[in-house]
Order: C-alpha cells, then sequence, then structure tokens
C-alpha cells in the first residue's frame, strides 16, 4: 500500500504551561491522510481543532506520540525541509501593505530560492500555475490590501500552493467568508486535490459543505473524541447527531442540516410528491410539526395536507377538525395553521 | 507538474502578468536615480551652504584636492564640513535602516529607536560607561580617536539599545495590541530616562551641560578620529540587513507564516534585531537620541516605491534617510547666520508631520 500523505500515531496535543504541568487537549489521536484526499476537521468551538492543525504542522510542540509527512518524522525536519512538505493557511490578520498578489504568492517559493530570494524563469511557471489554478490572474498586479476577504483567501491559497507541498492545512479558510465565497473556497481546495493529487486537510464550521464536499471528516466530539470516516457513514453512525445536537439545536439526519430543536405543536399526514412533497414537508418541520405520509397505528394526526390538481388554481387542501380550506401556495397554508394553533391555544 | 492541465486563461495573460511587474520595476529604478541625484545635491549643499557660504565650484575643487582662493576654506570643508555630512549619511542610514527592521519584525508601524525606547537604552549604555568609568572625564564633546573609548561607548549603547529591545520584544510576544505595545515602549523609555537622569544628578556641573547638549543632538560631534569607529559599526549593520531581506520579506507575513515558509524566527529576530540595536547604538553614541527618523523614512520609502518589498526598502530606505538627514543637517545650521539649531528641533519638525500622517492613515488599518 502507498504511503499516508500524513500520518499521526499516538498523538497528544496541548500545551505545557510549565516544566510539569501540561494541559492535554487531545490524546492518542491516530489519524491518516492520503495523497489527493481532501479532508474537513469538525468539531464545536474549542474543542481542539486549531491545536490539532498548529501541531500537525510543527507551529506549536506535540507532548506526545509522533506526526509523520510523506513517511518522515516531523520532529525530526528542518524548518526549511518540513516548507517543502507541507504549507499552511492561517487565520492571522494580514498587515502587508503594498505587496501585490504576484509577489505574495512568489513568497511561496522562500523554501526553494536563494539569499537573495531571484527567482528563476522555473519559479515564474510555478507562481503563474499557481495563480491561475486558484483563479486569481486578474487579481495579479493588483495591492494585496486592496482585495476582498475572499479575494485575499484565494491568494493566500495560491501562494501556499506555490510551496509546492505535499499537504496543504488550512486553518477555517472559509470563517467570515459570505456563502457563495464560502462555497467557492471549498470548491477550490476540493478541485485542487484531485487535479493535482494534493492533500488538503481544512478545519470548518460549514458543517454542511463539509458534509457535501468531503472525502473523510475528522471529527472532534465534546468528550475530545476524535473520530473519522466519511460524512455519509459517521452520518449512520450517529457521531455528528452527538456531536453538534444541544436543547437549541438538533442535527436531522434525514436532511443532512440543523434545524432548531421546537416545541412539538401536532402531527401532520402529507400527501404529495416529488420537490413539492420535500419543501412542504421543511415547511410544516419549521412550524414545529411531525410528518407523516401515511397513516401509522398510534399516531393521532392533527392536519392533513393533500397535493391538488395544478388546474384547480389552488395547490394544497388543508383539512383540519373545523373543516377543509384551499390554500394557492405554501405560505398562505402557514399562514392558516398558525391561526389554527392560535385558536387552540385560546380555547 | 499539473502546470498544463490547468491552464484556464489564454497564453497572453502571462505577457501581463509580467508586463505589470516590469512597468514597476522601470518606475522604481526612476525613483532610485532621482533619490540618488537628490542625495548628491545634498551633499554639495551641506558642504557649501552653512554659516560661511562657499562655492559649490570651490568645494568640488577642495574635495578633488585642487588649489582654491582661500586656505581656510579647505579646512572648513575637510575638517569640519565632510564628518559633518558623512555623520549625517551615517545617522540617516542607520536610523532608516533601524526603524525598518524593527516596523516588520514588530509588525508595528509606529515601531522605531525612539518610540520603542531603544534609544534611551543606548543612552543609558553610554551614560554609564561615560560617568562610571573615570578614565573618560569630558566624553560627550569628544571621544578622540581612543580605540577602548570608542569601543566602550559603541558596545555601551548597542547594549544597552540590544537589552531594550529583548524586553519589548518579549513585552510583544504577550501582548498582541500594537497600541499597547507602543504605550509601553514609551513608559520604558521614560523608566530608562529616569535612571540616566539619576547617574546625571551624581556627576560634575561640566558633564551634566555637556550631557544636556548631547540630548539634543548634533551631526558635528564626530571627528576624523571617530569616523572609522562609527563608520564601520553602520557598515556592518547595513551589511546585515542587505543579507537579511528574504527573512523580512517572509516576516511581513507575521512569524507563522514566515516559520512555515522555512525560516528559523528565532534565529532570524536576533540577528535582525542585533543588527538594528548596532545602529540604533551607534547613531546615540556619535550623534545623540536622534528623535521621528525612524519612523518617517520608511514610511515614506514605502510611500514612494509603491511597495513593501525589502529588497527594494532597504537600498530606499538608506537613500532616503540620507536625503532626509542631510535635509535636516541644512535646516539645523540655518545657512547664513551663525547660529545652529538642535538636529532633534529639526528631525521632529520634519518628522511629527509624518509620524501625524501614518496614524491617520492607520485608522483604516495599519500597514507595513
Amino acid at each position: 500500500m502507498k504511503e499516508a500523505a500524513l500520518a499521526t500515531h499516538a498523538l497528544s496535543v496541548g500545551y505545557r504551561n510549565s516544566r510539569r504541568s501540561r494541559q492535554v487537549i487531545l490524546q492518542d489521536v491516530n489519524l491518516k491522510l492520503n495523497q489527493g484526499e481532501f479532508i474537513c476537521m469538525l468539531g464545536p468551538n474549542g474543542a481542539g481543532k486549531s491545536t490539532l492543525l498548529r501541531t500537525i504542522g510543527k507551529m506549536q510542540p506535540l507532548l506526545a506520540g509522533s506526526v509523520e509527512i510523506d513517511g518522515r518524522n516531523i520532529e525530526r525536519l528542518s524548518n526549511h525541509d518540513l516548507a517543502t512538505l507541507l504549507s499552511v493557511v492561517l487565520t492571522d490578520r494580514l498587515t502587508v501593505g503594498r505587496l501585490t498578489t504576484y509577489e505574495l504568492v512568489g513568497l511561496g517559493r522562500y523554501p526553494y530560492t536563494g539569499w537573495s530570494a531571484g527567482l528563476t524563469l522555473e519559479d515564474h511557471r510555478i507562481i503563474q500555475w499557481a495563480i491561475r489554478a486558484t483563479r486569481c490572474a486578474n487579481l495579479a498586479a493588483r495591492d494585496v490590501s486592496d482585495l476582498s476577504d475572499g479575494e485575499r483567501q484565494r491568494v493566500m491559497i495560491a501562494r501556499a500552493l506555490a510551496q509546492q507541498p505535499a499537504v496543504m492545512l488550512l486553518d477555517e479558510p472559509t470563517a467570515f467568508l459570505d456563502l457563495p465565497t464560502r462555497v467557492e473556497i471549498t470548491g477550490l481546495l476540493k478541485r485542487l486535490s484531485r487535479e493535482t493529487g494534493l492533500s488538503v486537510l481544512m478545519s470548518t464550521h460549514d458543517l454542511d459543505l463539509a458534509l457535501r464536499s468531503a472525502d473523510t471528516l475528522w471529527l472532534i466530539t465534546p468528550e475530545r473524541e476524535v473520530m473519522h470516516g466519511a460524512p455519509e457513514d459517521l452520518i449512520l453512525q450517529g457521531a455528528l447527531q452527538s456531536t453538534f445536537s444541544s436543547e437549541e439545536l438538533v442535527f436531522d439526519a434525514d436532511m443532512g442540516g440543523f434545524r432548531p430543536r421546537l416545541e412539538a405543536t401536532g402531527n401532520a399526514l402529507l400527501e404529495a410528491e416529488g420537490l413539492p412533497a420535500m419543501w412542504m414537508r421543511r415547511a410544516l418541520e419549521r412550524e414545529g410539526f411531525r410528518v407523516f405520509d401515511g397513516r401509522i397505528a398510534g399516531e393521532k394526526i392533527d392536519v392533513e395536507i393533500v397535493a391538488c390538481d395544478q388546474e384547480e388554481g389552488a395547490a394544497w387542501r388543508l383539512r383540519t377538525g373545523v373543516g377543509e380550506r384551499y390554500c394557492p401556495d405554501i405560505g398562505s397554508l402557514m399562514i392558516q395553521l398558525r391561526a389554527l394553533s392560535g385558536e387552540n391555544k385560546r380555547g | 507538474m499539473a502546470a498544463e492541465r490547468l491552464d484556464y486563461l489564454p497564453e497572453t495573460e502571462e505577457n501581463e502578468l509580467a508586463l505589470a511587474a516590469g512597468s514597476r520595476a522601470r518606475r522604481q529604478a526612476a525613483i532610485f536615480v532621482i533619490l540618488a541625484a537628490l542625495g548628491i545635491a545634498s551633499v554639495l549643499l551641506s558642504l557649501s551652504w552653512s554659516s560661511v557660504s562657499i562655492p559649490v565650484g570651490q568645494v568640488l575643487t577642495i574635495l578633488l584636492g585642487g588649489e582654491v582662493e582661500r586656505s581656510t576654506w579647505v579646512t572648513i570643508v575637510m575638517d569640519i564640513r565632510l564628518p559633518r555630512v558623512l555623520t549625517a549619511i551615517l545617522v540617516g542610514t542607520g536610523l532608516g535602516l533601524a526603524g525598518l527592521q524593527m516596523q516588520t519584525v514588530f509588525r508595528n508601524p509606529l515601531a522605531s529607536p525612539f518610540t520603542l525606547g531603544v534609544s534611551s537604552g543606548a543612552s543609558l549604555g553610554v551614560a554609564l560607561v561615560i560617568l562610571v568609568s573615570p578614565a573618560t572625564a569630558d566624553v560627550f564633546t569628544g571621544l578622540g580617536s581612543s580605540f577602548f573609548d570608542n569601543l566602550g561607548t559603541v558596545a555601551g549603547a548597542a547594549l544597552g539599545a540590544a537589552g531594550v529591545l529583548a524586553i519589548m520584544l518579549a513585552v510583544a510576544s504577550r501582548v498582541k495590541d500594537m497600541v499597547v505595545v507602543l504605550l509601553l515602549g514609551v513608559v520604558m523609555a521614560s523608566l530608562v530616562g529616569a535612571i540616566v537622569t539619576i547617574l546625571i544628578f551624581f556627576s560634575n556641573e561640566q558633564q551634566t551641560r555637556e550631557f544636556v547638549e548631547w540630548g539634543l543632538g548634533s551631526f558635528s560631534r564626530v571627528r576624523w578620529g571617530e569616523m572609522p569607529f562609527m563608520s564601520a559599526a553602520i557598515c556592518l549593520a547595513v551589511a546585515v540587513a542587505v543579507l537579511t531581506t528574504k527573512p523580512l520579506n517572509a516576516l511581513l507575513l507575521g512569524e507563522n507564516y514566515a516559520q512555515s515558509m522555512g525560516l528559523n524566527v528565532k534565529w532570524a529576530r536576533i540577528v535582525i534585531l542585533g543588527s538594528a540595536s548596532l545602529m540604533a547604538g551607534a547613531v546615540v553614541a556619535y550623534a545623540g537620541p536622534i528623535g521621528f527618523l525612524g519612523i518617517a523614512i520608511p514610511h515614506i520609502a514605502r510611500g514612494i516605491f509603491g511597495t513593501s518589498d525589502h529588497r527594494i526598502l532597504v537600498p530606499g530606505s538608506v537613500l532616503v534617510g540620507v536625503v532626509v538627514a542631510l535635509a535636516c543637517g541644512i535646516l539645523a545650521e540655518l545657512p547664513n547666520s551663525s547660529l545652529n539649531l538642535p538636529i532633534n528641533a529639526a528631525t521632529a519638525l520634519f518628522g511629527g508631520p509624518v509620524a501625524i500622517w501614518v496614524l491617520l492613515k492607520a485608522r483604516r488599518g495599519f500597514a507595513l
């Protein structure tokens, strides 16, 4: 079998407060990252995602165990040698004022240049490749300080790429970005791992995006246990649900996302098909209904919703204890339902 | 590599990338030429334009070893003005580079030998060497050419500067807020200043007067005897600055990124701040604690060259520093009068507005 791009063996991470006392955050971590794999690391705030990432990147000393990159122990690698195997994108604030995108990406060639940092033709070729691969060509001549947050993040990825690493570590690269940019950055990283064989490990809070794009998830539970596996496997094992569910929030395994935990308002029977059925179900759940698509013994049905023929003009028929109503769309049906539950409460 | 597979854009884009880099390089080359010309002009002006005006043509003749109308002019130019001009050049170079190095390593646009208390540390070093050692009785007025006096003073100043820098660096690695670091620098400066004041209090009247005069700053204190020591110290530190442009560029991104690119951050900091201490120390020992140039010069260099790249900024700061220091020197001499102002007054008049400009600009986010 081919050697993993990155592997941890019985790794303990945390902080040394003094000579004697240590604060262990995660222990006995055994994980691996294969070549060309795209891994997202998930976990609640303060679970130790950054600490693990920083330890793997040798930015923080490990407490026990070892980290191997390309089969080599990072403890025995010089900073320079490590830089040719691993590059990082961090959350550190940039204070660079007058450096163009091209110059910043060029800094990625740092481990390969001489004392004067002169760039060879080959270096220029790699810088331009990194700029193109991250779709930053239109930013090349602009100062980094003039870029938007999303653009700057792309440029930092280009810089990390120009370092030609085997492994790229990213600490919450999508934090503080708007949704389309988050999707774009995640897609970019996935594409890079596919097309160039780069192994990518990123920590993130974007559960939804991670579930949709990661090959493998590393999941740090509130009990400080590290689980790993394909996103779907972790859902089937219930690991995601138990990690992220709280008093306010439920992880819905059917939908693959979060929804707020609401007081149950009743049971609804839904007779519909296809896309309208899916979205009506979401609307009903938002209102706190448990939704069934057939009668089940022992469950009392409070309301029945049936999709109508579109020719009638009305899209939905709402059947309740008091009678039947027709609604042209989901919005008006929801208003009816809310009015109904209001009457119930007053009565 | 996969370079070919990821060719999303037409080949012309590559040419555009190269062109963008090229146009900036040409502009920067032009600025270097202009600054060099300004530097030569200020040297000649400084030599000819002072309490007694000597025509530039005559100055050139003297420099080339020719005969001039009055023999006193030769003495004035060679023994008074030329050392003064060289001192100004060394001071401008030293403070400009020390400021640049400190701003990058501290990632703080207001870092400079003066603001972080480093000049005060150097003053303390000088005061200790001078006031405590009985051999050097009248010191601030001139060290002469004694090897040990010079070595002692420069070493004292550099060690004092390095001591304060080490403390400030330790503070800065714990306190991330750069305003707090600057405030601590101010506190540091007054603390160290207090010790110097106590030393002065117990010295004799003559020494006190000289110390106050020295504190105002002057380019005229260095004679030919001391020149080799001052220039050797500054040149050594300049060589270090030139050799460390690559680490300085990496440090622009912060220590974590610099380390991830293969830099040994600890060593880089020691070497870079060591050379900054040597420059700040040498300047303070020979010209007094001169303020504002350290802050102002790197910002002017960034502004006119339009880059944060240290391969441009290191030579750029040297040239800007030389021109600005010479200009301050001319201003302080008040040409055609027998008066001359303390250098610190001239540098503050010049550097104050620059510091204000930096602070106002910083509201839109600090940048280096």
